[in-house]
């Protein structure tokens, strides 16, 4: 896996004035914990997390993170907050630094492989389940995502997390959960009978009616 | 059309919407969603028709998901009645929608086809929307 470099800034001011002073001039608040070492706030430049982005894949890569100029750590994105309105825009970073002889648990997402035979044959409608999968394993073992062939898969079978295998590290899913299904295509919509098409606008009350909501709906 | 089976109250108040969405704003189910720019209601009878428009394009193809349910009953005076003798009589059900909600997702198309049929479920909504992806992170 190649190595991607991020270049950080320790800050010492927290809060949320302080976070949107530094959104405002285009940097990104950031912290770094883990591996026994307290938590740090830091602040990233936007423009170029924003390039890092969209170069891998965020939660299984491993960073170089350089804290103003001391030595590179190694790191991982845990978590990226960003703007429920404008996805694009990230509006905080948590960075995890990890040690290469010590086991972490993430998440890798789940890529589907081929077209299955039941969409390719039958009409059928491909529905994934599980779009990422929780593993633990060594940091320079982290897969960059876990590939699901579904080739095979015919309607009305799935895969299982139990037939997926890691060439290092273990899955911790219940393996019984499915990752993804191949189903029936829907059938032709049934129109529905007048009275059922227009339910009453007044359904039942949980609590018990009180004598003046009787009044009340009769009233017109 | 979606309605409560059972609700605790027959009337509510009309409310303000503030704010953002900040819960059902990421695309969880599916792989494609329409997300809500402005606050509004969605009433019962437009996401009825946003979803039939969405799953004739997709030709029934595909999976879709309604992430918003009407549970707001709406109340209407009569016509022609002189104001005053009290709220009127429940008439409909609406989604309270803030921005950044997402109101339907879909799976199993390409996405051409997905941006398409959304664009017309769109059009039968009282909100701007937007088309947005999963993202993986």
């Amino acid at each position: 896996m190649a190595t991607v470099t991020l270049a950080a800034a320790r800050r010492t001011d927290t809060g949320k004035g302080v976070a949107r002073t530094l959104r405002r001039d285009g940097r990104i608040p950031a912290v770094i914990y883990g591996h026994n070492r307290a938590p740090e706030a830091l602040s990233l430049e936007s423009g170029a997390f924003s390039r890092l982005l969209a170069g891998i894949s965020a939660g299984s890569t491993i960073l170089d993170v350089t804290v103003d100029d001391g030595a590179p750590v190694k790191a991982l994105i845990r978590e990226i907050q960003r703007s429920p309105l404008r996805a694009a825009d990230v509006l905080h970073v948590d960075l995890y630094e990890v040690s290469a002889d010590e086991e972490i648990t993430l998440e890798v997402p789940v890529h589907i492989v081929g077209t299955s035979d039941g969409v390719r044959n039958f009409g059928g409608v491909l529905d994934q389940v599980l779009h990422k999968l929780q593993i633990r394993v060594l940091p320079g073992d982290i897969p960059a995502h876990i590939e699901v062939d579904v080739t095979p898969l015919a309607i009305g079978k799935s895969i299982f997390v139990r037939d997926v295998t890691l060439a290092k590290g273990a899955i911790l899913n219940d393996p019984t959960l499915p990752i993804c299904s191949c189903v029936a295509p829907r059938t032709e919509e049934v129109a529905a009978p007048a009275a059922a098409a227009e339910p009453s606008t007044e359904p039942e009350l949980i609590r018990k009616a009180k004598p003046e909501d009787a009044e009340a709906a009769p009233k017109a | 059309m979606l309605a409560p089976k059972r609700v605790k109250f027959r009337k509510t108040f009309k409310g303000r919407t503030k704010g953002i969405a900040t819960r059902g704003n990421t695309v969880a189910f599916g792989e494609y969603a329409l997300m809500s720019l402005e606050p509004g209601w969605v009433s019962n009878r437009q996401i009825e028709a946003a979803r039939v428009a969405l799953t004739r394009e997709m030709k029934r193809g595909g999976k879709v998901w309604i992430r918003i349910f009407p549970d707001k009953p709406i109340t209407k005076k009569p016509a022609e009645t002189r104001m005053g003798k009290g709220k009127g009589n429940p008439e409909g059900w609406v989604a309270v929608v803030k921005p950044g909600r997402v109101l339907f997702e879909v799976e199993g198309v390409e996405v051409t086809l997905a941006k398409a049929a959304l664009a017309l479920a769109a059009a039968k909504l009282p909100v701007r929307t937007r088309f947005i992806k999963r993202t993986e992170d």
